[in-house]
């Protein structure tokens, strides 16, 4: 026989759970909005049962309710592939961001343009081949040319400025990664310090796992969570944040329980001066490909980059060698200014060397002589005997300069000549490398577009189990509300039960 | 699925987004007409358009080499006309000076006529299109006559135009075999003015002989700068010619690059409308979807 008083014990349990129950709902309800935030559940379990004999056998009475567990929503696959799928967006996202701004930096197609100077440098050397005695057609080109070299100093200048600022950008992400460490391994001895004491935090758990989430933008990470074997009777883990390339051999953990590995924060310079990622015993680290923002930096700083710039400079010294190779076998209006050259590396001006001087979008320069004096621009074949007349007609070289804008023929009679552009001619050069750029950054944004898509569809399959349901909740509310309220009513019909007993025995 | 009022309230967002960004990229294809803004946008059309780009800059410039080196033609066309029908008219004043039974004061004359022309020839052998000299070669600084009648500073090198790809006309007529000067400079004049000359002196020393033997050089030298300006002539029609084909080729390489980088008005407006309508779809979608929830129907 059970106790009298054991309908009010089932009823104050009820009450208890069901208030906690509400409460987990309005927490819930004030989280709605809150970023990392994870929809908690009540797990409410029935208690064990009393055994009440009853004819010759035993009989197992419920007891009531009781709140067993407060649960958070989540999946750790879920999660798993939402920073995979991250750290690859992020990536392309970086990546599309540099390669525009190199893109912006080129203004192409425009009237503002490298390729639009060229071709007015071009055309201006056409115009003086008709009129090589008129010192305005002279000055139009010497403008042009400085037009152009102007171009491609603020190219240079630019893309290096650009390459300054990825690598600062990649020091402030090495500080993020350590400072990101350090709040996880603060935060796992609290969760420890919880769970140790028998509690499952979910808060401070959403705190680590948003922690992680906004780690896996800048590089990829995998999460290691294990049983901690030393409490056999209590739910503790450990857990351990892996960071990199996931098939590395070499050592990649950044926090292991409560122990962090940081990065070094003032790495080595390499050859460049540019800053390398080592950890702070100055072991590499193995970022894996295509993985995060600072994979993206790293590769547009030490490749893209330096790969462009590769290439402007190949076109500046291609048309620096062109130009000059035919600019040496002539002369302009002033008697013995033959041989000079038109473009140099902004070291010498009338004296020239005798190989072609090697010159960079940073340093071609219009030779400083003829910028002071136009007339010693050559236009016409050097005369025979080197020292007498100058035949002021003749714009028979800047014909063959004007005529490198659609191909090499006025090259092929140099002797001694060698042609280092691998194009028809040097606007083609440049063009195909535009469109490269081009495919690039094409690449990036339909590489972004792609994981847009996949984060997406991850965030939602994350949110769709995560997320707090203002619906759902709101029904919740009702039907934990109406328990409640059950449950008082159970309350004041015992009430009205004890009274019936007690005053069983009393007689008016 | 189990739908939340954060992801209905995301979805909307990026929808919307979306919507907004394709507007905003047809808007800018609209106002700056060019469906290629940067080279992203289409890799291999922009290495089109700029390779169409510098032809067009380079056969604009041979339009430009072309109208210059017709003017210059036309201008050399012109003063060998006159001077044709000048030495005509030496040639008439010749066969009259011949005629024996002419006064000694007529011949005087007719030498005065004959000089005069001279004088005339030798300025039009100095003549200059702009600042050059158009009959002395490549010595464009130079007069191809000196006043004292001597010749020559300037050379028989061709002046050439350029007006295609590797491609170079000689626009100037050689004015040493026109005027038929030997190259190196003498003081003494050669050729067609010292024709003149002698016939001028033959005149004054009533030397009607020598007058008529004259005539063959005379007959010579007109059959010369007859030559001399047919060969001009096929050269201003093949400049013709090749300022016709540079024109033609100029219009179809600027379709060419309209077709490439010009956006397509009547699509992309048409496009630009049925987005427009999207975006407004969504946002009224999004305004009844977003307010309600059960809070707004619980007392």
């Amino acid at each position: 026989m059970n106790s009298t008083f054991f309908g009010l014990e089932l009823s104050r349990r009820a009450l208890e759970s069901q208030q906690v129950a509400l409460n987990i709902t309005g927490h819930n309800i004030a989280n709605a909005n809150t970023q990392g935030y994870t929809r908690q559940i009540a797990n409410l379990t029935a208690t064990t049962p009393d055994s009440i004999p009853a004819m010759g056998r035993n009989l197992s009475l419920g007891s009531g309710v009781t709140l067993d567990t407060i649960t958070r929503a989540r999946d750790a696959f879920v999660d798993r592939q939402f920073r995979s799928e991250t750290s690859k967006q992020q990536y392309w996202g970086s990546k599309q961001d540099s390669l525009t701004k190199v893109e912006s930096i080129l203004n192409e197609p425009s009237d503002n343009s490298l390729s639009s100077d060229m071709n007015q440098f071009w055309t201006a050397w056409s115009d003086l081949s008709k009129d090589p005695e008129n010192a305005g057609a002279r000055s139009v080109v010497s403008e042009r040319a400085q037009e152009l070299t102007d171009s491609f100093h603020n190219i240079a200048q630019q893309v290096s400025d650009l390459k300054e600022n990825v690598d600062a950008s990649i020091k402030v992400q090495i500080t993020q990664i350590n400072s990101y460490g350090q709040q996880i391994k603060d935060l796992n001895d609290q969760i420890k310090r919880a769970e140790v004491a028998g509690d499952s935090p979910n808060d401070l758990r959403d705190q680590r796992d948003s922690l992680v989430d906004d780690l896996s933008k800048i590089v990829s990470v995998r999460v290691v969570e294990t049983k901690d074997t030393t409490f056999a009777d209590r739910n503790v883990n450990s857990y351990k944040v892996i960071i990199g390339n996931e098939n590395s051999t070499s050592n990649n953990v950044l926090v292991d329980d409560s122990t962090l590995n940081s990065l070094d924060t003032n790495p080595t310079t390499d050859l460049n001066g540019l800053s390398g990622i080592a950890w702070s015993d100055s072991t590499p680290v193995d970022l894996g490909t295509k993985l995060g923002t600072l994979s993206a930096d790293l590769e547009t700083r030490n490749n893209d980059i330096p790969d462009f710039e590769a290439q402007v400079d190949a076109l500046a010294q291609g048309i620096a060698d062109a130009v000059n190779a035919l600019h040496r076998t002539g002369q302009g209006l002033t008697i013995g200014s033959g041989g000079i050259d038109f473009f140099t590396d902004g070291t010498y001006s009338t004296s020239t060397p005798s190989a072609l001087p090697g010159v960079t979008a940073a340093t071609i320069t219009l030779n400083s002589a003829i910028e002071t004096d136009v007339n010693k621009i050559a236009t016409g074949t050097t005369p025979i005997d080197g020292t007498t007349t100058v035949t002021a007609g003749d714009g028979s070289i800047a014909q063959a300069i004007s005529s490198l804008s659609s191909g090499w023929n006025a090259l092929k009679s140099l002797s001694g000549f060698t042609n280092t552009i691998s194009a028809s001619s040097l606007s083609d050069f440049y063009a195909a490398n535009v469109a490269q750029l081009g495919v690039k950054v094409q690449q990036a944004d339909r590489m972004k577009a792609g994981e847009d898509v996949l984060v997406t569809n991850v965030t939602n399959q994350r949110e769709s189990l995560s997320g707090v349901s203002l619906d759902e909740e709101m029904t919740n509310l009702v039907k934990f509300q109406k328990s409640y309220s059950a449950a008082a009513r159970m309350v004041t019909m015992m009430d009205d039960m004890l009274s019936t007993i007690m005053n069983m025995g009393i007689t008016k | 699925m189990r739908i939340t009022n954060n992801m209905l309230s995301q979805s909307l967002l990026r929808n919307l987004e979306s919507a907004q960004g394709r507007m905003d990229q047809m808007q800018n294809q609209l106002s700056s007409g060019h469906r290629i803004s940067r080279p992203s946008d289409d890799p291999a059309g922009i290495q089109n358009a700029m390779r169409l780009k510098s032809n067009i800059s380079s056969v604009e410039q041979w339009k430009s080499n072309a109208d210059a080196a017709l003017q210059f033609m036309n201008t050399t066309d012109s003063t060998m006309g006159d001077m044709t029908s000048m030495l005509q008219r030496v040639r008439e004043l010749a066969v009259q000076g011949a005629n024996g039974t002419l006064a000694t004061a007529d011949r005087g004359a007719i030498a005065d006529e004959v000089d005069q022309i001279s004088t005339q020839l030798k300025m039009m052998a100095n003549t200059q299109v702009g600042s050059k000299y158009m009959f002395s070669g490549t010595a464009t600084d130079k007069e191809l006559i000196l006043s004292d009648g001597s010749a020559s500073q300037a050379n028989g090198q061709d002046i050439k135009f350029e007006v295609g790809n590797n491609l170079s006309i000689p626009v100037s007529v050689n004015g040493q075999t026109l005027f038929g000067l030997t190259s190196t400079n003498t003081p003494t004049p050669t050729g067609m003015l010292s024709t003149l000359n002698t016939l001028s002196s033959d005149l004054r020393s009533n030397d009607s002989t020598g007058v008529s033997n004259l005539l063959g050089d005379i007959d010579t030298t007109i059959n010369n700068v007859v030559d001399q300006r047919a060969g001009l002539g096929a050269r201003i029609n093949r400049m013709t010619a090749i300022q016709g084909q540079l024109d033609s080729t100029s219009t179809n390489m600027q379709d060419n690059l309209s077709s490439i980088q010009d956006v397509d008005m009547a699509k992309t407006i048409t496009d630009f409308t049925s987005q427009q309508n999207v975006y407004k779809a969504a946002l009224s979608v999004g305004a009844k979807i977003i307010e309600p929830s059960l809070v707004d129907f619980m007392r």
